[in-house]
């Protein structure tokens, strides 16, 4: 017992080289590493409200509703687990993991992002089709695909019941499958 | 702010209690009680009993056999008390919020004073909530909303 | 005693040096033991007034009270711990300040009062209707029974070196003779009186009964809020009072001189930082291999010193 004692004791005198380790949070930030998953972060310039990061979340907190003539998603992250997977799964990488980590509250319902897109609605029979930047983004894909100037027409304010019946009677688009 | 408050701010003796969690939440606790992050600079000491203790860091989504229990060390803790959920499971029931073995959530049991999300938190976040529970830190979160409607 | 002399009495006893001051500097000295804790573990560690707002903080508690529990034993075991503490404090410093008012069979009632918070343990344990506080309290009386004799064997070598039962000849003979514990006998004493301080105090590696994570507390499983503060704050005026005691008792006397004073106190601060290193560095022994190191190694010891005294060493 003696021996064991003041084995322990040289010990102690050891530790007193290491100092003091302690950090000095929270007087000072101490940031996480570079790839840390923080609090969602919606970049509502990108988003195109598909759906797929609703589709792949596993705590199932991400809906996306149709009312009225506006789209809304609703992320709810009090249940988040900070996976990622929506940050993968979104087509227009508009989610992002920021670093952000002290999330405390009192409240779950401070932790949620609320996005309202208006709807567009079809000009025929006036079904809603999609956002607005949805109808972008297929506007400068098919122009970036052929040299038919799309845009030029006015297909994409058509729900895809009324362009099947467009496509049949367009004069402009028979003449094309004939060329 | 009377002497009594006072104390209270500046002498936090927590009781930690698994309420059905993964463990990953209660080996961040543990982290912060280590020199690394040292809460006892606050004044915060880890008890082994609720009679000793003056807040409940409770983790996990409150399974259905613990529920019970956790009401038992709810009221043997003497007031005044503060009730702390660690972690997503607490906050909203985490991805066992659906579950017919939990109840989802820390706030359908008790009186919750504050919520730290995370999965798990960082011990700094727990630290950074335990402040906020105490007022000394403002809140940093907000709901974010955005509406492109015309 | 006279009429006149009751109010002095109760000054002594409460104000100075009894229940206040050894109450504030004991818990002063609560914060030491954490701090020097905190640097042997590279770390902060608490501010300065940490112990005077734990205390705050439990008094501003509500009390539980099992329910079938005992209340004169529940609520006056903490009260019997802090008298014990007191009276401790008041016979060593009188003693010391004015050695007329050291009785003969001082030291033996020093014993005995030192033993009180002990036995306070034990009776509140066994009055919380608890099997925590049952099985505390009866790892408690092992250990005083244990504890006791060497810290017994140690103050008899004391007495056997000055000749007398009297704490004011105690200092006496140091000032005469030198420090007891420059003679063989005396350094035996010594180190078993610092054993015996360590296992008194309830610290690591002998606080058996008071297991946090194996006992939940042991004897103190039920209390909180003003029981627990009047625990907490006997035990921290015994750790001003037994390191003191240790000091007068061993290592020489003091004089009414400034530099005296000064070095009885870096004498009391090495008592101090020697425990808090055994406190911070050792795992908690098992009740029977403290039992087994007090009964064969420390009451060994303690006899060794007693008959080397005895012989003159």
């Amino acid at each position: 017992m003696l021996k064991h004692t003041i084995s322990e004791l040289k010990e102690a005198v050891l530790c007193l080289e290491a100092g003091q380790v302690t950090l000095r949070y929270p007087f000072e930030p101490h940031p996480p590493e570079g790839n840390f998953r923080g609090k969602p972060v919606l970049n509502t310039r990108k988003c195109m409200s598909c759906g797929a990061c609703g589709n792949a979340c596993p705590a199932r907190l991400i809906s996306i509703t149709d009312a009225e003539g506006i789209r809304t998603l609703l992320f709810e992250l009090a249940r988040c687990t900070y996976c990622g997977e929506c940050r993968d799964a979104c087509p227009q990488e508009a989610i992002t993991l920021s670093q952000q980590f002290e999330l405390s509250t009192a409240s779950p319902q401070d932790l949620t992002i609320r996005a309202q897109f208006q709807l567009v609605m079809c000009t025929e029979c006036g079904e809603p089709i999609g956002t607005e930047r949805q109808l972008d983004l297929v506007r400068e894909k098919v122009n970036a695909a052929s040299e038919f100037d799309l845009g030029a027409l006015d297909y994409l304010r058509l729900c895809p019941a009324c362009k099947r019946k467009a496509f049949v009677r367009d004069a402009r688009l028979v003449q094309e499958v004939a060329a | 702010m009377n002497a009594l408050d006072w104390c209270f701010k500046k002498s936090i003796w927590v009781y930690h209690v698994n309420a059905g969690a993964c463990n990953g939440c209660d080996i961040e606790i543990l982290n912060a009680l280590t020199p690394y992050y040292d809460v006892e600079r606050f004044g915060i000491r880890l008890v082994h009993t609720p009679r000793h203790a003056d807040a409940l860091l409770v983790t996990g989504p409150v399974t259905r056999q613990v529920r019970e229990r956790l009401l038992r060390l709810y009221d043997a803790t003497p007031e005044p008390k503060l009730v702390i959920g660690v972690g997503s499971c607490p906050t909203g029931g985490g991805i066992w919020h659906n579950s017919y073995a939990t109840v989802g959530g820390l706030g359908k049991v008790l009186p919750v004073n504050i919520y730290i999300p995370g999965c798990p938190p960082r011990p700094e976040a727990i630290l950074y909530g335990v402040a906020q529970a105490l007022g000394l830190v403002p809140q940093q979160v907000s709901p974010q909303e955005y509406a492109e409607v015309t | 005693m006279s009429v006149s002399a009751i109010p002095l009495a109760i000054f002594y006893t409460l104000v100075f040096p009894g229940l206040l001051f050894t109450g504030l500097i004991g818990l002063w000295l609560t914060w030491v033991d954490r701090k020097v804790t905190a640097i042997v573990q590279s770390r902060v560690g608490p501010p300065w007034f940490q112990p005077y707002a734990d205390i705050g903080k439990l008094l501003g508690k509500r009390m539980t009270i099992p329910r079938g529990a005992p209340l004169l034993g529940f609520l006056g075991a903490p009260v019997l711990a802090v008298t014990g503490a007191t009276l401790t404090a008041v016979i060593v410093f009188v003693a010391l300040i004015r050695p007329s008012a050291s009785f003969v069979g001082d030291l033996i009632v020093l014993v005995y009062l030192s033993a009180l918070p002990a036995i306070a343990l034990i009776i509140g344990g066994a009055s919380s209707r608890s099997p925590f506080g049952a099985i505390g309290a009866s790892r408690e009386m092992s250990m005083v029974l244990a504890y006791e004799a060497g810290f017994l064997l140690a103050v008899i070598t004391v007495m056997i070196h000055a000749g007398s039962v009297r704490l004011a000849d105690v200092h006496a003979y140091q000032a005469a003779h030198g420090s007891i514990a420059g003679s063989l006998s005396g350094l035996l004493a010594l180190v078993v009186f610092i054993a015996c301080t360590q296992a008194k105090l309830g610290f690591l590696p002998f606080d058996i009964s008071e297991a946090d994570t194996e006992l939940i507390g042991g004897p103190l499983a039920e209390y909180s809020g003003a029981g627990l503060a009047l625990f907490k704050l006997a035990r921290a005026m015994l750790f001003l009072v037994l390191p003191t005691l240790c000091v007068l008792l061993f290592l020489g006397p003091v004089t009414a001189n400034v530099a005296s004073i000064l070095g009885f106190l870096v004498k009391l601060l090495a008592v101090l930082v020697v425990v808090i290193l055994i406190k911070a560095t050792h795992a908690r022994l098992r009740l029977d291999q403290a039992l087994r190191f007090f009964w064969t190694r420390i009451a060994v010891v303690g006899l060794v010193a007693a008959g080397l005294a005895l012989l003159g060493l």
